[in-house]
C-alpha cells in the first residue's frame, strides 16, 4: 500500500475531523497541562481560558480565511495558487520543520510523563519504541487510518474527563480559583491568555485534513465546533485539577492533570482511577504523535515524488528516535522547550498565524490587482 | 475487507500497549511479589539521620488465640525500619531487606514524630520525597505523634483490624461521624495549606495512652490510641498542639463538621447535646489596619440526656430555650477561646483569615501581605451562634422518678 496513493484518495467524515483535533489538541493539557505551569498563567484562570479562546480564534483566522477561500483544496494547492508551486515547495519543508518539532517536544513530554509516573524501570529506548512504532505503522496506514481510530478512542478519552470532572466534586474547593477577577492586571491577564492561546496549534490539522473531507462541508462550521468541543473539555479538565490541588501545586507537579486523577475515587469502593485515565490518554498519546507524522508525510508527498513518502516516514521517525534518546540521556526535560524559553510560542505563532497571514496579503493583493486590471480592461 | 483488517490493526497496535502498560500493576510485579506498605512513620533526630519504620502487609497473617482464651486476630503486618541521611535512602535501605519489591501507592496513613515535624528542613525534605516520587502518593492521611510514643504505636490496641493503618483510616471515618474533636487531613491538604496563601496547615494528632481495663490479656493491646485534637503549624513548621475543643471548632469553621457533643450544665440543667447539620460562615474586614471577623454558626441540635437540677418546674419551650442558650453561649466561648489562642499563642493562621481576605479584597491583601505576619491584626468583631434543638428524643420532660 503506497501512502502517496493513500493519501490523496482517503475520504474522512465532518466528525472523524472534529474528533481528531479535539482529541490531539486536549492531549497537551492531558499529559502537561501549560496552562496553569507557565509563570505568565496567573490566578484569575477562568479569565484567562475564556479571553484565550478570542486569542486563538483572532490567530486562527488567517488560514481559516484561506480555507474558505479555497473550499475542497488541499494545503499545497492553496500555497500553490497563491503564491507559485515553487514557494509552496519551500513552505511545505516549513511545515515538515513545525512538524518534527511538535512530534519531538510531545514525544518528550510523553516519554517523561511515562518514566516518571508509569513504567519508571522500564528502559527508554523500549519506551520509545513503544511510543514510536505503532506511530510509524498508523502513518503508514494513512491519514484515513487515523481517522477512524480517533472515533474509537478520543470519545473514550473524552469520556474519562467527564468522569473525572464529577467525581471530583467532593474534593473541590472553590476558593482556590477565586477571585475570579480582580488579583492580576488586565495587561497580565492578556499576556497569558495570548501565550495559552499560540500554544494551540491544532487549526493546522483541520487545514491539512480539510480537502479529505467527504461532502463538501464548511471547515469554517468545523473548526468552530472543533473550539467549542476543545474550549469545554478543557475548562473540564483545568477547573478541576486547579480546585482539587491548587494552582501552586498543580503547576509544581509534572502532568497535574494525572496528579489530579490520582486524587479521585468514588467513596471507598472505587479507588485508583488514575489506571483509567492512564489507559484512555495512551492511545490518545500516539493518535497526537501519529497525527504530525501524518501531516509531515502529507507535506513531503506534495515536494517529492509519491513511492519515497514511506522512505520519509521511516527517516523522519528515525530521526525523531535518535533526536529523542539523545535529548533524554542529556537530561532535555519538556519544561524547557515548551515553558521555559519562548522557541515553543514562536514557532507555533509562524506558523499558525504568521507564515498564512503572508499567504492572506499576498492573496487579497492579488485579487486588488486582478480587480484593478479588470477594472482598466 | 483490506480497510477493515487495516483499522482493526491499527486500532489493536496502542491497545495492546495499553494492556501490556496496564496489566495488574504498572510497573509489572505481580501483587504476590509486592511488599504493599499499610502505614508509615517518620522520624528525624538530632544527627540529621531519617528514621523511616513501614508496616507492611503480610499476606500469612491468622488468627490466634491470647492467654486468656479469648481469640483475637493477629495483626497481619510486618514492621521495619531503617536510617539514613535521606528518605530517600532509608527507603532504599528497607527495600534492601525486603524479598519483594516495595509498593508504597496504598499506604493509608503518615505518622510524623514531633521533632521531625518541627525541624523545617526535614519537612521540606518530607514534602518534596512525597510529591516527587510516584511511589509515594498524597492521599494518606498525616498524623503527628509524641516522639516517645513510636514502640507503644504498634502495641496499642487496633479493635477489630489486623492492619495498624487500616485501623487508624476506619477510626477517622467513624470519628468524623460521631464526634468531630479530631482533625483528619490528607497528605494532599496538607501540602495545599503550606503553599496557599494567607493559610496555615494542620495534621491530625495521634497520641498512645495505656489502657484502662486490658481484657484480652494480649501483651500487643496494653495501649490504646486516641485521636483527639489537632497538630497546627506555622508554614511547614510544626508548632503546637491544640485540644479537642479546639478542634471541634477548627472543623466548624473550615467546614468539614459532620456531628460532635457538647456537654453543658448550670445550676438548673445538665445536659449533653449532639450538633448536626451546622453551617459556619466566616466575613473578613480590612478597616485601619485590622482584620476584622465575624463568625455565624448555625447547627440543630439533638439533646442526650437531660437532669434537672433544681425543683423549679420547667416547661417544654423554656427548656428549649434554655438548652439553646446554654449551648450557644458554651460554642461561642469555645470559638473565642480557639481563635484567641491561634492568634496569640501560637500566632498561626489555621482557619485561612488571610486567604479570605486574598478572596474577598485583594488589593488590601497585597498590603497585608507584604507586612509579614499579619495574624496579630485580626480582631474578632462580632460571633453568633444560632443553635436550634429539633429532637429531645422518646422522653419530652426529664425524667424525675416522680
Amino acid at each position: 500500500m503506497r501512502l502517496g496513493a493513500s493519501v490523496k484518495n482517503i475520504k474522512i467524515s465532518a466528525l472523524q475531523l472534529i474528533l481528531l483535533a479535539v482529541g490531539v489538541a486536549l492531549m497537551l493539557p492531558y499529559t502537561f497541562m501549560p496552562i496553569i505551569k507557565s509563570a505568565e498563567t496567573t490566578r484569575s484562570l477562568i479569565l484567562t481560558i475564556t479571553l484565550s479562546i478570542v486569542y486563538l480564534l483572532i490567530l486562527d483566522a488567517p488560514i481559516i480565511f484561506l480555507m474558505k477561500k479555497h473550499q475542497g483544496a488541499s494545503a499545497h494547492e492553496i500555497f500553490g495558487s497563491i503564491a507559485g508551486s515553487k514557494f509552496s515547495k519551500v513552505i511545505s519543508v516549513v511545515y515538515i520543520l513545525l512538524f518534527a518539532f511538535l512530534l519531538f517536544s510531545y514525544a518528550l513530554i510523553v516519554v517523561q510523563f511515562l518514566k516518571t509516573s508509569i513504567i519508571p524501570t522500564v528502559p527508554t529506548t523500549v519506551v520509545l519504541s513503544a511510543i514510536l512504532v505503532p506511530a510509524v505503522y498508523i502513518v503508514f496506514k494513512g491519514g484515513g487510518v487515523l481517522a477512524r481510530i480517533s472515533v474509537f478512542f478520543v470519545p473514550i478519552m473524552l469520556f474519562t474527563i467527564l468522569l473525572f470532572s464529577i467525581f471530583g466534586v467532593p474534593d473541590m474547593d472553590i476558593k482556590r480559583i477565586l477571585p475570579i477577577v480582580g488579583s492580576d492586571s488586565i495587561l497580565s491577564v492578556n499576556k497569558a491568555a495570548l501565550i495559552v492561546a499560540t500554544r494551540v496549534s491544532e487549526v493546522l490539522i483541520i487545514f491539512s485534513f480539510a480537502n479529505h473531507l467527504r461532502k463538501t462541508q464548511s471547515t469554517t462550521k468545523i473548526y468552530l465546533i472543533t473550539i467549542c468541543m476543545y474550549s469545554i473539555f478543557l475548562v473540564l479538565m483545568v477547573l478541576p485539577t486547579v480546585l482539587v490541588l491548587g494552582q501552586k501545586y498543580a503547576s509544581m507537579t509534572l502532568n497535574p492533570y494525572y496528579t489530579y486523577a490520582r486524587q479521585i475515587k468514588f467513596y471507598d469502593s472505587i479507588e485508583r482511577l488514575h489506571a483509567l485515565s492512564a489507559l484512555a490518554g495512551f492511545p490518545c498519546m500516539i493518535l497526537r504523535l501519529s497525527t504530525y507524522g501524518v501531516m509531515a508525510s502529507k507535506m513531503f508527498s506534495n515536494i517529492a515524488l509519491a513511492k519515497h513518502t514511506k522512505v520519509f516516514t521511516l527517516a523522519f521517525f528515525i530521526v525523531i528516535f535518535i533526536t529523542l534518546l539523545l535529548a533524554l540521556s542529556y537530561g532535555f526535560f519538556a519544561n524547557t522547550i515548551i515553558i521555559d524559553t519562548n522557541t515553543y510560542i514562536v514557532i507555533s505563532i509562524i506558523a499558525k498565524c504568521i507564515l498564512p497571514l503572508v499567504f492572506v496579503v499576498i492573496y487579497l493583493i492579488k485579487k486588488a490587482l486582478v480587480k484593478l486590471t479588470l477594472l482598466r480592461r | 475487507m483490506k480497510r477493515l483488517c487495516a483499522l482493526v490493526v491499527a486500532i489493536m497496535c496502542p491497545v495492546c500497549c495499553s494492556i501490556m502498560l496496564l496489566a495488574s500493576c504498572s510497573s509489572g510485579i505481580e501483587p504476590r511479589n509486592m511488599a504493599i506498605t499499610n502505614s508509615a512513620i517518620y522520624d528525624y533526630d538530632e544527627s540529621g539521620l531519617f528514621h523511616v519504620i513501614l508496616e507492611i502487609i503480610d499476606s500469612k497473617g491468622s488468627d490466634s488465640q491470647s492467654n486468656t482464651g479469648i481469640v483475637t486476630q493477629s495483626r497481619t503486618s510486618v514492621i521495619t525500619s531503617a536510617s539514613d541521611y535521606t528518605l530517600s535512602g532509608a527507603i532504599t535501605a528497607i527495600a534492601d531487606k525486603l524479598d519483594k519489591t516495595l509498593f508504597g501507592t496504598h499506604n493509608r496513613i503518615r505518622f510524623l514524630t514531633e521533632r521531625m515535624a518541627s525541624n523545617e528542613l526535614a519537612m521540606q525534605e518530607f514534602v518534596d520525597f512525597i510529591i516527587r516520587n510516584d511511589e509515594f502518593d498524597e492521599r494518606p492521611l498525616l498524623f503527628i505523634i509524641k516522639d516517645e510514643d513510636i514502640e507503644k504505636l504498634f502495641k496499642a490496641d487496633i479493635g477489630l483490624h489486623t492492619l495498624l493503618g487500616e485501623y487508624v483510616y476506619g477510626t477517622s471515618r467513624s470519628n468524623i461521624e460521631s464526634s468531630s474533636d479530631g482533625v483528619f487531613i490528607t497528605t494532599l491538604k496538607f501540602i495545599i495549606d503550606i503553599l496557599e496563601d494567607g493559610q496555615d496547615p494542620v495534621a491530625g494528632f495521634v497520641s498512645v495512652n495505656n489502657k484502662d481495663l486490658n481484657l484480652s490479656g494480649a501483651a500487643s493491646d496494653e495501649y490504646e490510641l486516641a485521636f483527639e485534637g489537632m497538630a497546627v503549624f506555622n508554614g511547614i513548621k510544626y508548632i503546637s498542639y491544640m485540644s479537642k475543643d479546639d478542634a471541634i471548632v477548627y472543623n466548624a469553621l473550615a467546614g468539614k463538621f459532620k456531628r460532635a457533643r457538647l456537654s453543658i450544665y448550670n445550676d438548673e440543667i445538665s445536659t449533653a447535646v449532639e450538633m448536626y447539620e451546622m453551617h459556619s460562615c466566616i466575613n473578613v474586614e480590612y478597616a485601619n489596619e485590622q482584620i476584622l471577623l465575624d463568625v455565624e454558626i448555625k447547627a440543630k441540635l439533638r439533646t442526650g440526656e437531660i437532669l434537672k437540677q433544681s425543683d423549679r418546674s420547667i416547661s417544654a419551650s423554656n427548656l428549649k430555650e434554655q438548652i439553646e442558650i446554654l449551648a450557644e453561649s458554651k460554642m461561642k466561648s469555645m470559638i473565642q477561646d480557639t481563635l484567641t489562642v491561634s492568634r496569640d499563642e501560637i500566632e498561626t493562621d489555621i482557619f485561612g483569615i488571610g486567604n479570605l481576605l486574598r478572596v474577598s479584597a485583594p488589593n488590601k491583601w497585597r498590603m497585608v501581605a507584604q507586612n509579614g505576619k499579619y495574624i496579630n491584626a485580626m480582631v474578632i468583631n462580632n460571633i453568633i451562634v444560632d443553635f436550634s434543638v429539633t429532637y429531645f428524643g422518646e422522653l419530652i420532660n426529664p425524667f424525675t422518678g416522680d
